[in-house]
């Protein structure tokens, strides 16, 4: 079995990547930050690098057909490139929205598109796509983010509804925020976004990834950590008081 | 500060291991099979109640390390140091499932690496591992959850013995966990009909773990060995 993992070069991505070639799967270890990757593949016999930006489709695929011709078709896709910005929804600069969107919903259709079509003629595989609880949760200064993981939300939904039956999985974990490079950022920049509260650790993620991997009857939706669940389900079923809690908890300093 | 060419690569001594996690289990086995195991090497078992010694089944997933990503199952005896008083970690059979870590292991230290096939897990906080080798089940071992303990600030040393090519070597070896969790008992071990298996049970394995442990983030270090005979 051969993986592909994107964001190979930090968090989530290079742990997820650091754990597959562990086992002794090839893994193609997918990121724009050529430096990080290296590091990541470093005495890793069974991984590779392919430095690749995700939000032009065209590398994506030259990158796909790349490792399937090195390491093998591919059976696994962990997608867990991502770039968090944050700001006001009025002000932040366009280009900063523009990127995240490139980077989150974008960058997951080019990989997609990518790599789902050789799984579905071989008739399996698995895609797993991090999501994020701020794509059903929207919270102040997380406008480009939390609308960007909103429409990979309903991009992967509407993607599982459309392979149905054709043999390959979709999976799209959707944990809070992670104790990451890119939850260390958003704190630097602003602690009181992320509520001050610690985030979950990367290993129990994964763990609950690897879970559902295993788990033929998983959900697509995958929630990490029970705090996470009972998020998710009281902004489906009281939408109302979980926004207001939001609005007096969470306190941007400007 | 020494250096060994392992693959092409420069790897620099002390050896770190930023991020593993890791399961032991600890048996009491008959101490007369250990002595004649460790008689080539030259080295003896401790005995804390004569008649028993204490051999120690481990399996390690190392993430973020200097010997690069890698599985491994190692069978440690508890061994009367042979360079004076106290007491060390004699590293009896260390297969591992990358080829970096077993040259490098072999080279800069004669752990007694090889090649296997070695699926684990650490789900749950339930540790799962089993061991193939040239396709025959050796064996596998699966170790419960335990309770929380503490962890010692300092971490711990200990001296780690290996008998190479006619060489006894001492290793320093430092290790720090954090996520420990402990438990009398609490593994189960299945052993198949590989040599290495057969070996381990005419010491009496399986049998009922004294301890077994689960060590969810664990930092090492490894430094050059000392050959003492």
């Amino acid at each position: 079995m051969t993986a592909l993992v994107t964001g190979a070069a930090s968090g989530l991505g290079r742990l997820a990547a650091l754990r597959l070639a562990a086992a002794g799967t090839p893994v193609a270890a997918v990121d724009l930050d050529a430096d990080g990757l290296a590091g990541t593949v470093r005495r890793a016999p069974a991984m590779r690098a392919y430095p690749c930006d995700v939000t032009e489709q065209a590398p994506v695929q030259a990158t796909v057909d790349a490792a399937t011709a090195e390491l093998g078709p591919i059976e696994l896709v962990v997608h867990a490139a991502g770039l968090c910005r944050i700001g006001r929804a009025l002000e932040q600069p366009l280009d900063t929205l523009r990127r995240v969107f490139e980077v989150n919903y974008l960058g997951t259709v080019h990989v997609a598109r990518a790599s789902m079509p050789g799984m579905i003629e071989r008739g399996r595989g698995t895609l797993v796509v991090f999501g994020s609880l701020a794509g059903w949760l929207p919270s102040p200064r997380l406008a480009a983010y939390s609308s960007s993981k909103f429409a990979v939300t309903a991009f992967c939904e509407v993607l599982a509804q459309e392979t149905a039956g054709t043999g390959v999985r979709i999976l799209c974990p959707c944990p809070d925020h992670v104790e990451t490079p890119l939850a260390e950022q958003v704190r630097a920049t602003d602690p009181a976004v992320l509520g001050g509260r610690r985030g979950a650790d990367p290993a129990s993620v994964l763990d609950a990834v690897d879970r559902a991997i295993a788990d033929p009857r998983a959900p697509l939706f995958v929630f990490p950590a029970a705090g996470t669940r009972a998020l998710w389900r009281a902004r489906r079923f009281a939408p109302r008081l979980l926004g207001r809690l939001i609005t007096r908890f969470v306190r941007p300093s400007d | 500060m020494t250096e060994h060419l392992i693959q092409g690569e420069r790897v620099t001594m002390p050896v770190e291991i930023r991020d593993a996690s890791a399961c032991t289990a600890v048996f009491a086995v008959r101490a007369d099979e250990v002595r004649s195991v460790l008689g080539h090497a030259g080295v003896a078992p401790a005995e804390p109640v004569p008649g028993r010694a204490l051999c120690s089944l481990v399996f390690v997933r190392y993430l973020d390390g200097d010997l690069g990503p890698y599985h491994e199952f190692g069978v440690v005896f508890l061994i009367r140091s042979p360079a004076g008083r106290g007491l060390g970690a004699f590293v009896h059979w260390l297969p591992v499932n990358q080829s970096f870590t077993l040259e490098a292991g072999r080279s800069i230290w004669g752990f007694p690496k090889e090649m296997a096939d070695i699926e684990l897990g650490f789900s749950g906080g339930t540790g799962r591992c089993a061991v193939h080798l040239e396709g025959e089940r050796v064996l596998e071992l699966l170790v419960w959850p335990g309770v929380p303990v503490p962890a010692r600030g300092a971490g711990t040393s200990v001296d780690a013995y290996t008998y190479a090519d006619g060489a006894l070597r001492r290793t320093p070896w430092r290790l720090h966990g954090a996520g420990v969790r402990a438990r009398p008992g609490g593994a189960v071990l299945r052993l198949g009909e590989h040599p290495v298996a057969a070996e381990l049970r005419r010491m009496g394995l399986p049998g009922r773990a004294l301890v077994s442990s689960g060590i969810a983030r664990m930092r090492m270090s490894f430094g050059d060995a000392e050959v003492l005979r």
